[in-house]
């Protein structure tokens, strides 16, 4: 697990010009920039996109950063970027069916990261594909709102900064979205049966 | 069976979000409803299921190839804000070249029209001059020429006589005013009396002194006219003398008389040429306001 002194080290260098420094960080956050990438778009390949675009983005500004958590800051290029998308999306919707996340042309949830068992694994990979359905189901509003949240921590007031949207929405968009998951994984409950027992 | 206003509530409860009545209602109903307690208990294990999530592999590797990176430097190093000494050059220069352009085509256009607005008093014509002079100084004029033809009428009656030469002929030293007249009355006056009535400079003076009496103004000069003053003025120039003096049928033998002004006959005012636009003017002060305009609205879509 990487401390944040590592990532200071290693952002000061890149902010000197060296490529590898930043390469280094690129290695280390790459999985969970595009975790929150595929969370949020359901699709591997624009989620792979997102995540190019994200770390193109953070060695253009990487002037910019001001000490703190690198990952979280990472983490927020690829949320805005892919927020930014969805909105572009919204405006021009996608040329081909085939693009949207359950149509054919989707490769479903991809790997979880090597660090499991191989039951473990497979197991993980029906949980999360699952999930993803659910996710997907979701509106755009409702998944961002979740994701930012309930995911990468936000808080409230970070969600509506970032969403451009009133305190009361955001409360109200996760609330729906939770009850929307919740109805969606009850549905498979033969994968959740621990979330589902009956006790309290 | 919840309603959509309890998941609201369950859900800040989740996040330590709620306080006041909202908290203690939450909190007996948790108490008292099982049902409710057991919903709770669902929701905040989905809650946690999303937030636990674990990372995925991604799917290829984003770290970046030096082409990437140098087009990346060079793009910022092109969008780099400006160094702070030449920096108001960048930001500023090109509006302060633009507005200093358009106040200049502006003054220049403003002053050319002005310029050719301004009554032309100058490169006028003999006739126009002496126009200008009987309205500008109406006084003088006529008190020299009145005088100064009654005096050759009485000259021509009394036949010139001894009396009117000493009243007129004074030894004071003067300048010779014919020489300086493009056209002399004397010749006319010669015609009438059939006396050779050339004066001698001395003569001159005692006539200006006899035509001038003390205390009368000294004749003004005007800018248009020839060198000298009123005085001086050629009496053929002056135009009023046709409706003091009629005109005389001169002889063939008269001297010709050599004037550029215009023919003027009574009640007659010489005609205007054509007024010409002054395009120059015109077009500086449309380039000028084009210009101006183009540089307020750069500055305020800058601003904007």
């Amino acid at each position: 697990m990487p401390t944040l002194s590592d990532d200071v080290e290693l952002v000061l260098a890149a902010q000197r010009g060296d490529l590898d420094s930043f390469n280094a960080l690129v290695t280390r956050y790459q999985n969970a920039a595009y975790s929150v990438a595929y969370r949020l778009l359901g699709d591997p390949f624009r989620a792979s996109d997102a995540a190019q675009e994200a770390f193109i983005h953070a060695y253009r500004k990487i002037h910019d950063f001001r000490g703190g958590s690198f990952r979280a800051w990472l983490l927020r290029i690829v949320t805005n970027g892919v927020y930014d998308r969805l909105r572009y999306e919204k405006r021009r919707p996608a040329d081909s069916i085939e693009d949207l996340p359950g149509a054919e042309g989707d490769d479903g949830a991809p790997l979880a990261a090597p660090d499991a068992s191989p039951e473990q694994a497979a197991e993980q990979r029906d949980l999360q594909r699952a999930i993803q359905d659910c996710l997907s189901g979701l509106s755009d509003d409702q998944r961002t709102t979740l994701v930012m949240f309930d995911i990468e921590d936000y808080s409230y007031q970070e969600v509506a900064d970032t969403t451009a949207s009133q305190l009361g929405t955001v409360k109200s968009r996760l609330s729906r979205a939770r009850l929307a998951m919740r109805r969606c994984l009850e549905a498979k409950r033969e994968l959740f049966a621990d979330v589902f027992r009956l006790d309290s | 069976m919840l309603t959509d206003r309890d998941y609201d509530l369950i859900s800040a409860y989740l996040d330590d979000a709620l306080e006041g009545d909202d908290l203690r209602a939450v909190e007996q109903r948790l108490a008292t409803d099982p049902a409710f307690a057991a919903e709770v208990a669902v929701m905040r294990r989905v809650v946690a299921l999303i937030h636990d999530l674990p990372e995925l592999a991604a799917p290829r590797d984003f770290r970046l190839t030096r082409e990437q990176a140098s087009r990346i430097d060079r793009e910022r190093a092109a969008s780099a804000p400006p160094s702070p000494r030449w920096g108001w050059v960048q930001r500023y220069g090109l509006r302060v070249v633009s507005a200093a352009a358009s106040t200049i085509l502006l003054v220049a256009g403003f002053v050319g029209l002005m310029q050719a607005n301004t009554p032309r008093t100058q490169n006028l014509s003999g006739g126009e001059v002496a126009m200008a002079a009987e309205t500008l100084a109406p006084t003088p004029e006529p008190l020299m020429t009145t005088v100064a033809t009654e005096e050759m009428e009485a000259m021509s009656d009394e036949g010139a006589g001894e009396d009117a030469d000493t009243l007129l002929f004074q030894s004071q030293p003067a300048p010779d005013l014919a020489g300086t007249a493009d056209v002399d009355v004397l010749p006319m006056a010669a015609m009438v009396t059939g006396q050779d009535l050339t004066a001698t400079p001395a003569e001159d003076a005692a006539f200006r002194s006899f035509a001038l009496p003390e205390g009368t103004p000294a004749p003004q000069t005007f800018e248009a006219a020839p060198a000298g003053g009123m005085g001086e003025m050629p009496l053929a120039t002056a135009s009023p003398l046709p409706s003091l003096a009629p005109p005389v049928a001169a002889p063939t033998s008269a001297p010709p008389v050599q004037t550029d002004a215009p023919d003027v006959t009574l009640g007659q005012t010489p005609a205007d040429p054509p007024a010409e636009l002054p395009w120059g003017a015109l077009a500086s002060i449309l380039a000028g306001a084009v210009l101006g305009l183009i540089t307020v609205l750069g500055v305020l879509r800058r601003r904007g």
